[in-house]
């Protein structure tokens, strides 16, 4: 392994891309020395410096375009730096894309050889190596079959074991690191961690945060091409995680507007539980609640609308929606309130993200798409579990038991 | 771990700026890495062999196949429709067809590498954007190839012509293959890079190509002898034709493969050809490592926009 103390070492790396218009405004600007620009410069990274302690696990998040493949394919040489340098020690392989390059034609063992002979295997040794590979993706028996015959899965598997074959010194992967069915997976994550164990060291970039935090020790979190933070892997993920909410945040209804003036749009939304008629934040498993919503429509002639409503928890699963398109109602007139009423509310305790989205007539054009300024907490009365309280009984042997005292029909007389 | 090819590992890699001395020095640095690289090349050269006769019957027989369909077409067509004539009287008709013949392969292995070496780097635009290696060698696999095809053409060439006018390369030529192969090769390479670069900016490249490569077939002597006193019309043209590389060129492998037979057709030496031949030879390969040098950095990014 490296003597060096660094596997990596990034200092003020930047890199901008030139985009031109077309050849002319391209031709003109070498024509002319570079007096004429043409082109427009898109930085795409700047001023990134970190370092890898050997044997290191690094991580990298952001959100599309932030600039991680950028900085993965710069560590990885295939394209250079901008501005800054980096070095890295020992024999780096990367796999920003598996089976890069595989021919279609050709078996599975020729398309091995040459990827471990283009990662910069000699012939001999890359020989050997790829009837490791083959053993290792399990295609010993396909091994002479052309990879065009292959499943996605088989061409997947053969890709990671292909490139994980050259044995390197620091390994570089954007999104690839678990592929196939389950059990292969597993396989691959056992690989990578022996990799680590031998004194690996590893970039890895995913939007799985929690792979990042059981694979990587620090992380570097790239917002808008920028370091947005540097630290620890699980510092920085759900630093990053937290980041994600907080821009949900924004697109509330307090802050929304649709794009065009003579869009329609929603002006306001509330819980409100039915029985008082008065607003709230928080309501119970079992509650006769409204959802209101109230909305405008500059031009209803031309924008019919329709109305959905969407419960979303915090991992991002909608767990319940309703919309008037799928219910024959219309929203007709300039404007008004829209109540949904969900008598007997079955989602069970946990804080819900209310997602409201103004559809067209069809329900597939977005108008707006807006959530309500208040998470939705539900308070469970029942020791049940889940997402949603399901309608049910239990029976024994044909006999009906005793309805339950706790069951939905009597939420009032709860206490908490 | 000696079975790993040497990298740069360990050097600081900076933002990548041309000069004109890194150009020259890609003189040795580029077969150098050629040489680091050759398992690769080789692996490239040999996966295009196959692929080329992938799910063919006749397999490995098609390089013997079409230069000799060739010679067919070019002897009945300028031997018996055309009458073309050797102006030596002592010549036999069959010399002709012969040295046409000469010509052809090696235009036709020119063109092929060409027009394929042209795309050498947007066609494995998927490979150079997403692996790590000397992209600039993929240009090495067309023009090894067009020599492998060349060398096969040439054996067809020398057993037919051997058959037909009992004429066999000239020895003293033969030994000039070590002066006339290097120059063949770097004026192969330095047109290759050159265009392979220029595709990836202008994709129009290729395309012009095409039109330009089919004018310069008929502008330079392969069909036709490039000798006033059987083409009287061609006097004015004369300075024009013998600065063109390729009519040096070919006429330097007719030498070759014909050895004094070529005498009653080609006006000048063997030496003069490859003079006249070496500073195209020099100059392109001059222009194509520049052209590779000045791109290597920002090729990736060049390929995907």
């Amino acid at each position: 392994m490296s003597a060096h103390q660094f596997a990596i070492e990034a200092e003020d790396l930047g890199k901008i891309y030139k985009r031109w218009d077309g050849p002319w405004s391209r031709a003109l600007e070498v024509m002319s020395r570079g007096r004429r620009q043409g082109h427009r410069e898109v930085r795409a990274l700047e001023g990134v410096s970190f370092k890898l302690p050997a044997g290191g696990a690094l991580g990298i998040v952001g959100a599309n375009g932030a600039g991680k493949s950028t900085l993965l394919k710069l560590l990885s040489g295939t394209t250079a730096p901008t501005s800054g340098r980096f070095r890295v020690s020992g024999r780096s392989a990367s796999l920003l894309e598996l089976g890069a390059g595989f021919h279609p034609g050709f078996s599975a063992r020729d398309n091995a050889f040459q990827n471990a002979v283009l990662l910069g295997l000699r012939a001999r040794e890359a020989r050997r190596r790829v009837e490791e590979a083959l053993e290792f993706a399990e295609l010993m028996d396909v091994a002479d079959e052309p990879v065009g015959t292959f499943s996605t899965g088989m061409g997947m598997r053969l890709g990671f074991a292909a490139a994980m074959s050259v044995e390197p010194e620091v390994l570089i992967l954007d999104e690839v690191f678990a592929v196939g069915d389950q059990a292969f997976q597993k396989k691959c994550v056992d690989r990578l961690a022996a990799f680590r164990a031998g004194g690996g060291s590893l970039v890895l970039c995913s939007h799985a945060l929690y792979d990042i935090r059981q694979m990587c020790d620090e992380a570097l979190w790239l917002d808008n091409g920028q370091l947005a933070k540097a630290g620890d892997a699980c510092e920085v993920t759900h630093a990053y995680a937290a980041s994600q909410i907080a821009e949900d945040d924004v697109r509330r209804v307090a802050g929304a507007l649709p794009q065009r003036a003579d869009w329609p749009r929603i002006t306001g939304a509330e819980v409100v539980l039915s029985h008082s008629g008065l607003p709230a934040r928080s309501v119970q498993t079992g509650e006769d609640i409204e959802l209101r919503v109230t909305w405008e429509n500059p031009n209803p002639v031309d924008h019919p609308i329709q109305l959905g409503v969407g419960f979303v928890r915090g991992d991002q699963t909608l767990c319940a929606a309703a919309a008037t398109h799928h219910d024959g109602v219309k929203l007709s007139g300039a404007g008004g309130v829209c109540s949904l009423r969900l008598p007997r509310l079955s989602l069970l305790a946990g804080t819900f993200l209310v997602k409201l989205w103004l559809f067209d007539d069809a329900g597939v054009f977005r108008y707006q798409e807006t959530a309500l300024d208040h998470d939705l907490l539900v308070r469970g009365a029942e020791r049940e579990v889940g997402l949603v309280r399901l309608d049910h009984s239990w029976h024994l042997e044909g006999t009906a038991l005793q309805p339950n005292p706790w069951a939905f029909s009597q939420p009032k007389e709860l206490t908490l | 771990m000696s079975q790993h090819v040497p990298s740069a590992a360990g050097d600081w890699i900076g933002p990548d700026r041309f000069s004109l001395s890194d150009s020259l020095a890609e003189l040795w640095r580029y077969p150098a890495r050629a040489w680091v690289h050759r398992d690769l090349v080789c692996a490239w050269v040999k996966r295009e062999w196959s692929a080329r006769f992938l799910g063919t019957a006749l397999g490995p027989l098609w390089p013997f196949v079409q230069p000799l369909a060739l010679f067919a077409v070019y002897a009945f067509v300028f031997s018996e429709l055309f009458g073309m004539r050797p102006a030596a009287p002592d010549a036999s008709p069959a010399l002709g067809a012969v040295w046409i013949f000469a010509g052809v392969l090696v235009w036709t292995s020119f063109a092929e590498c060409i027009s394929r070496a042209t795309g050498a780097f947007f066609e494995n635009r998927n490979l150079v954007q997403k692996s790590s290696f000397p992209a600039d060698l993929l240009v090495l696999q067309p023009i090894l190839m067009s020599f492998a095809t060349l060398a096969v053409g040439a054996i067809v060439f020398c057993v037919i012509s051997w058959f037909l006018t009992n004429t066999h390369p000239g020895f003293a030529q033969l030994a000039l293959l070590g002066v006339l192969l290097p120059l063949h090769f770097a004026w192969m390479l330095g047109l290759s890079l050159t265009l392979a670069c220029a595709q990836v900016i202008l994709r129009d490249t290729a395309s012009l190509l095409g039109v330009v490569l089919t004018v310069w077939m008929f502008a330079t002597p392969i069909f036709w002898v490039a000798d006033v006193a059987s083409l009287p019309a061609i006097e004015p043209w004369l300075s024009w034709i013998h600065a063109n590389p390729m009519h040096s060129l070919i006429e330097a492998w007719r030498w070759t493969l014909l050895g004094e037979s070529a005498a009653p057709f080609a006006g000048a030496a063997l030496g003069s050809d490859l003079a006249r031949f070496a500073p195209w030879a020099i100059g392109a390969l001059f222009v194509g490592l520049c052209s590779a040098r000045a791109m290597r950095g920002s090729l990736s990014d060049e390929v995907a926009s």
